[in-house]
């Protein structure tokens, strides 16, 4: 992208905080900060650096609850806290003693980030993308999304006061369609699969100078946020990394983001710098990295999604490339499971955690519970995994797999009848 | 849906002996002299075409399209191609609704009236 002279950006360079320029991660060109996401020599991603001030982990706990506590290591205003936003983050780290009997494992958590404000991860990274992109002057937010993303931008755009575009797939799950019309921002249904409304938001982003689609011309900045997941599973472990995260797996960008927080906290001397291993998740419906993986490819042959996991099927993952770079390098894998096992692993979350996760979050255990029985999981070692998602979203796909007993009169006699007394009651 | 190889309509084009009004995009076709296509140029590219957001090429294959555009705008081709004359890893180049990777790659036919779009990959997620 050129230089923008329409006038509607902040003049001069952008006050990102610690950020300091963008760099490609393919060929390595730095370009300055600003509405740029693929590099013009060689359409490589661009990536956020930075010039890190010394930091403590005092300096963090003094900080919001919230992501915001990272604030100085994000490409944001500093004082972000005090604008409107959802404050997502600081999710619970939840100790998954009853999942980790029932698969043999010694130490498991899992981060649980259905408890954000639209109920997935998705109000991290784009509160990095808000807060970033009204920096540089956009007046708009938008999106492609599978459905979390579109919840995340209708909701941030209406805290913020900013017009939202959200456009989706047409056959997205009904829960997500009525949790983003609620906000009441611009809602594009699209007769296609989720990368074919990505490439209309590429064409539109082209069109649409002050147009911020978190995910296509802010991505630099968006995806950034996705690092918070891993500052915090460090923090809340007491400022330690786990020896196993597993990480589903859209476009990517998540479990690179989450690498990449490890590393730099480890940088910053916040942590013990030990070694981490990343696994990634698939459902087997649209499985490009985990085909690249095994097949030993470096690149990613896209595929045409079908899978009850939506919010996984991305068949061209932008990120591809760098979950393959980041599993190889940590000793990790890819791996993933057929849509009867994401129902199956839904319901054993749910068994054994009370925790209600989505179809990714499905996709997440079920590739855990794989791992594990092939040994490229130790069981010995402390592990997190991440729930992505809430299930409420996501009816569909568990409804076949529940069962709903039928009605009683309200008597002690027929609840005796319907064998509820007895320890073997459904 | 399966994989790759999804039959579309289209195909019986790939002689490229008929005129442009009957395909997919024929109103950008209509205002081009026959036997010519249309490529969308992405933002990040248009320093090359002199801020031109669309520009016209003679059919043929993908190969044959961007060989001619780099022809009229120097340059443009290596921007899209690798040293190796591939695809780069980055680009997602459509021929009407078509990803070319799912069809011929640079063999695709670009039949005349058609519309080639040139997009950055690095979206989405």
């Amino acid at each position: 992208m050129t230089a923008q002279s329409d006038g509607t950006r902040a003049p001069g360079t952008p006050r990102l905080g610690n950020a300091t320029g963008l760099s490609c991660r393919e060929c390595g060109k730095i370009t300055d900060l600003g509405p740029f996401y693929a590099c013009d020599e060689c359409f490589g991603p661009l990536e956020v650096r930075y010039d890190f001030p010394r930091l403590t982990r005092a300096d963090i706990q003094a900080g919001p609850q919230n992501i915001w506590r990272y604030a100085p290591l994000l490409p944001v205003p500093q004082d972000v806290a005090s604008r409107p936003t959802t404050e997502p983050g600081f999710t619970k780290l939840v100790r998954a003693d009853g999942l980790a009997a029932e698969l043999g494992m010694r130490r498991l958590w899992i981060k649980d980030d259905s408890g954000n404000p639209t109920h997935s991860f998705k109000d991290r990274v784009v509160a990095v993308a808000l807060a970033a992109a009204v920096e540089m002057g956009f007046k708009v937010l938008a999106c492609p999304s599978t459905g979390n993303l579109a919840n995340a931008v209708a909701a941030a755009a209406a805290r913020a006061g900013i017009r939202s575009v959200v456009m989706v797939p047409a056959d997205l799950e009904g829960q997500k369609i009525l949790t983003t019309a609620v906000y009441g921002g611009t809602f594009v249904t699209v007769d296609g699969t989720y990368d074919d409304v990505n490439r209309l938001a590429s064409e539109l982003a082209g069109e649409h100078e002050d147009w911020a689609f978190v995910n296509v011309n802010v991505r630099p900045y968006y995806a950034e946020g996705s690092k918070t997941l891993g500052f915090e599973i460090a923090e809340q472990l007491g400022w330690r990394l786990p020896e196993q995260v597993v990480v589903p797996i859209a476009s990517g960008a998540q479990l690179v983001k989450i690498d990449k927080g490890f590393s730099e906290l480890a940088e910053l001397g916040l942590v013990e710098d030990r070694p981490w291993r990343v696994f990634g998740a698939q459902a087997t419906g649209c499985s490009p990295v985990s085909e690249a993986f095994a097949r030993g490819w470096d690149v990613v042959r896209p595929v045409k999604p079908s899978t009850i996991a939506k919010s996984l099927a991305i068949g061209n993952p932008a990120d591809g490339p760098y979950v393959l770079d980041v599993v190889r390098r940590t000793g990790g894998a890819v791996a993933d499971v057929s849509d009867p096992e994401i129902v199956d692993s839904i319901a054993l979350l749910a068994r054994t955690q009370g925790i209600f996760g989505e179809t990714a979050g499905g996709v997440t255990v079920g590739v855990l519970r794989k791992l594990l029985a092939s040994g490229q999981l130790d069981p010995e070692a402390e592990t997190v995994i991440i729930n992505s998602g809430d299930g409420l979203k996501t009816l569909d796909a568990v409804e076949p797999a529940v069962t709903v007993p039928a009605a009683i009169k309200p008597t002690l006699e027929a609840f005796q009848a319907a064998g509820f007394d007895g320890a073997g009651a459904a | 849906m399966s994989g790759p190889g999804v039959p579309r309509a289209g195909g019986e084009h790939t002689g490229g002996e008929h005129t442009g009004g009957e395909h997919t995009g024929g109103e950008h076709a209509a205002s081009e002299p026959r036997g010519r296509v249309s490529v969308r140029i992405p933002t990040i590219l248009r320093s090359y075409t002199g801020g031109a957001a669309e520009v016209t090429a003679g059919h043929g294959t993908l190969r044959e399209v961007i060989s001619e555009l780099d022809a009229s705008y120097p340059g443009l081709a290596g921007r899209i191609l690798d040293d190796g004359g591939r695809l780069r890893r980055f680009v997602n180049v459509y021929v009407d609704e078509e990803d070319v990777r799912f069809a011929a790659g640079l063999d695709t036919p670009v039949p005349a009236g058609a519309q080639v779009s040139v997009i950055p990959a690095v979206a989405g997620g």
